[in-house]
C-alpha cells in the first residue's frame, strides 16, 4: 500500500465564533487524487487555505510526508511540495507570463531544470509561449488557469491542491483542464481537488469526501460516490 | 548664476532622493507610510557626530551611523510587523509616528536638542566646470544617489529578489502561496530603508556641516513632498520629485529669501495634487513599472 502523504486528524478552523471546519479527518496516499465535494460554505476553501498556511487551524493535527505541517511557515510547505492553485487563479497580472512561471519555482535552486520545464510548458500551451514577455493581464480566463497550474507545477509539487479550477471556464477549456490534470496525475502528482463539477472531478479522482457545514458527511471510492444518488443532493446542500 | 543654482539644487535634491526612495519603496511594496524614516535620517547623522565628538576615527563613526540607522529601522519592523500585515494601516502609521517621536526624544535626552556643528571631514575641494563650482562632498552625494537609483531599478527589474518584491507588491497573499518568504523580504526592505536613510543623513551632515535631534523632520516632510510630486510608489518619481524640490528650494532662496521656501514648495504640492493627483510620473508609468 502506498505511503500516506497527507494525514489530517480532527482539524478545526474557526473565524471568530464561526466554525468553518470542525474536527475533520482526511487522509491522502501518495499518487492519489481526492475530490472534496460540498455546497458553498461547506468549508472546502478554508481547508485548502489552512493547509497552504493562509489560515490558522484552531485545533487538530496535520502530517504532510510525516512532518507536522501546521508548524511550518507557508514557504516551507511549498518547498516540501504542498502547492495551492488558489480560487480565482491569482495570477500576478502586472507581471509577465514568464515571470509568473519563474515565481512558481521560487523555492527551487536548480535553475537550469526550471528553464527546461518552462520550455516544456510552452510547448504544451503555445498560447502562453507567444506572449511570454507580455503582462499576464492579456490572458483569457482559461489561459490564466493554465498559467496558474503551470506556475504551481514549477514548484515540483508532491501534492497539488486545486480550488475550483474550472470555475468560469468555457466547456472547451474545462475539457482541456481535466485532460491536463489527468496527465499530471499520471506523472505521479497527488491532488486534492475542490470542484463544482462533481461528475468530472469524481471521474478523475480515486476517492472523494463530501463536506457539509465543515464536517465530512460521507466518503469513499470515487466510482461509488458517482453512482450514489444522494451526492448531487448533498452537494447542492438540499 | 542660474546654472550654478540648478547644480546646487540637484546636490541638495539628492539628499531628498535618498529619503524619498525609502518612503516610496515601503509604500510601493507593502503599502505602509513609514513615518519613522526622518528619525533614521537623524540617527545616522547624530550617531556619527556623537562618536566623532568623543574622538572616534571618522570611518568608524560613519559606519556606526549607518548601523544605528539599520538597527533602528529593523526595530520598527519587529514591533509593527503584525500590524503591517493586518488590516489596519492607520495603526501601523501611528506606530511609526510613535517611533519617530521616541527616537528623537531619546536623542534629545542623551545628546541635547541644540543644533551642533558637524566636523568638516571632507577636504574643502571644489571642482570647477567653467563658471560652475561643485563641492567634492556634494558631487559624491549626487553620484551615490544616482548609482543607488540605477542599482535599485536593476535589482527590481532583473533579479529574483526584485521579482519577489514586485510579486509581494501586487499581492502579498499570492506571493505567500508561491512560496515567497514575505517576512524575510519585508525585513530586507527595512534594512535597506535604514541604510539609505542613514546614508542620506550622513551625506547631508558632511555637506551642510550641521546636525540636530530634530533635523529629520524638515527633510522628511520635503522627501514626502518629493515622493508625492514625483508619483507615489515610483523610484524614478522620487528622483524627479527630489531633484525638482532641491532646485526649487535653492532658486526660491535666491529670488525671494529663505522664508519663502516652504510656502513655494507646499503650495506647489497642493497645486499638483489638484491638477495631477497621481504625481508627475504616477500616471505615465505602467503599473508594471510601479516600483
Amino acid at each position: 500500500m502506498p505511503e500516506s502523504l497527507l494525514d489530517i486528524r480532527d482539524l478545526s478552523i474557526s473565524y471568530g465564533p464561526i466554525r468553518a471546519i470542525s474536527t475533520l479527518t482526511l487522509n491522502l496516499r501518495e499518487g492519489e487524487v481526492v475530490a472534496l465535494l460540498g455546497a458553498n460554505g461547506a468549508g472546502k476553501s478554508s481547508l485548502l487555505r489552512c493547509l497552504a498556511g493562509l489560515e490558522k487551524a484552531s485545533s487538530g493535527a496535520v502530517a504532510f510526508r510525516g512532518d507536522d505541517l501546521l508548524r511550518m511557515p507557508p514557504s516551507e510547505r511549498v518547498k516540501r511540495g504542498l502547492v495551492l492553485v488558489p480560487e480565482g487563479r491569482q495570477i500576478l497580472v502586472t507581471m509577465t507570463i514568464e515571470e509568473n512561471l519563474l515565481l512558481g519555482a521560487t523555492q527551487r535552486d536548480d535553475r537550469d531544470a526550471v528553464h527546461g520545464e518552462i520550455e516544456e510548458l510552452y510547448r504544451r500551451f503555445p498560447n502562453l509561449a507567444e506572449r511570454r514577455e507580455l503582462a499576464a493581464l492579456c490572458l483569457s480566463g482559461g489561459e490564466q488557469q493554465m498559467l496558474a497550474i503551470g506556475r504551481a507545477i514549477l514548484a515540483k509539487p508532491k501534492l497539488l491542491m486545486l480550488d475550483e479550477p474550472s470555475l468560469g471556464l468555457s466547456p472547451v477549456f474545462v475539457d482541456e483542464l481535466f485532460d491536463y490534470l489527468a496527465v499530471l496525475s499520471e506523472s505521479g502528482i497527488s491532488m486534492l481537488l475542490v470542484e463544482q463539477n462533481t461528475r468530472k472531478s469524481l471521474t478523475l479522482a480515486d476517492r472523494g469526501y463530501v463536506l457539509r457545514l465543515g464536517s465530512v458527511v460521507t466518503s469513499g471510492p470515487a466510482r461509488e460516490l458517482l453512482e450514489h444518488d444522494d451526492i448531487e443532493a448533498a452537494y447542492l446542500g438540499s | 548664476m542660474h546654472v550654478q543654482q540648478i547644480v546646487n539644487g540637484l546636490m541638495l535634491g539628492s539628499v531628498y532622493v535618498f529619503v524619498g526612495i525609502a518612503f516610496t519603496m515601503i509604500i510601493g511594496i507593502i503599502n505602509f507610510v513609514n513615518f519613522s524614516i526622518p528619525a533614521l535620517f537623524m540617527l545616522g547623522a547624530m550617531t556619527a557626530w556623537a562618536l566623532l565628538n568623543v574622538g572616534v576615527v571618522a570611518p568608524l563613526a560613519l559606519v556606526a551611523g549607518l548601523l544605528v540607522g539599520i538597527v533602528a529601522s529593523m526595530a520598527v519592523e519587529q514591533v509593527l510587523y503584525k500590524r503591517l500585515s493586518g488590516r489596519d494601516p492607520v495603526i501601523s502609521l501611528i506606530g511609526s509616528l510613535a517611533f519617530l517621536i521616541l527616537y528623537e526624544h531619546l536623542v534629545i535626552h542623551i545628546l541635547g536638542s541644540d543644533q551642533q556643528a558637524f566636523p568638516a571631514l571632507l577636504p574643502d575641494f571644489n571642482i570647477r566646470f567653467g563658471d560652475i563650482v561643485v563641492g567634492l562632498g556634494q558631487l559624491c552625494g549626487f553620484a551615490i544617489s544616482i548609482l543607488l537609483v540605477f542599482g535599485l531599478s536593476y535589482l527590481l527589474k532583473h533579479t529574483p529578489v526584485g521579482r519577489n518584491l514586485r510579486a509581494i507588491s501586487e499581492s502579498t497573499e499570492t506571493a505567500t502561496i508561491l512560496g515567497i518568504n514575505v517576512r524575510r523580504h519585508v525585513q530586507m526592505m527595512f534594512v535597506a530603508v535604514g541604510l539609505f536613510t542613514a546614508l542620506g543623513g550622513l551625506l547631508f551632515s558632511l555637506n551642510y556641516l550641521q546636525v540636530s535631534a530634530l533635523m529629520g523632520q524638515e527633510i522628511g516632510l520635503k522627501a514626502i513632498a518629493a515622493m508625492i510630486i514625483g508619483g507615489v510608489g515610483s523610484i524614478w518619481g522620487a528622483v524627479v520629485g527630489g531633484m525638482l524640490i532641491g532646485i526649487l528650494e535653492v532658486t526660491t532662496i535666491g529670488l525671494f529669501g529663505a522664508d519663502t521656501v516652504d510656502i513655494v514648495i507646499y503650495a506647489l504640492l497642493l497645486l499638483l495634487l489638484v491638477v495631477r493627483p497621481s504625481g508627475i510620473l504616477g500616471g505615465a508609468l505602467q503599473s508594471t513599472q510601479r516600483i
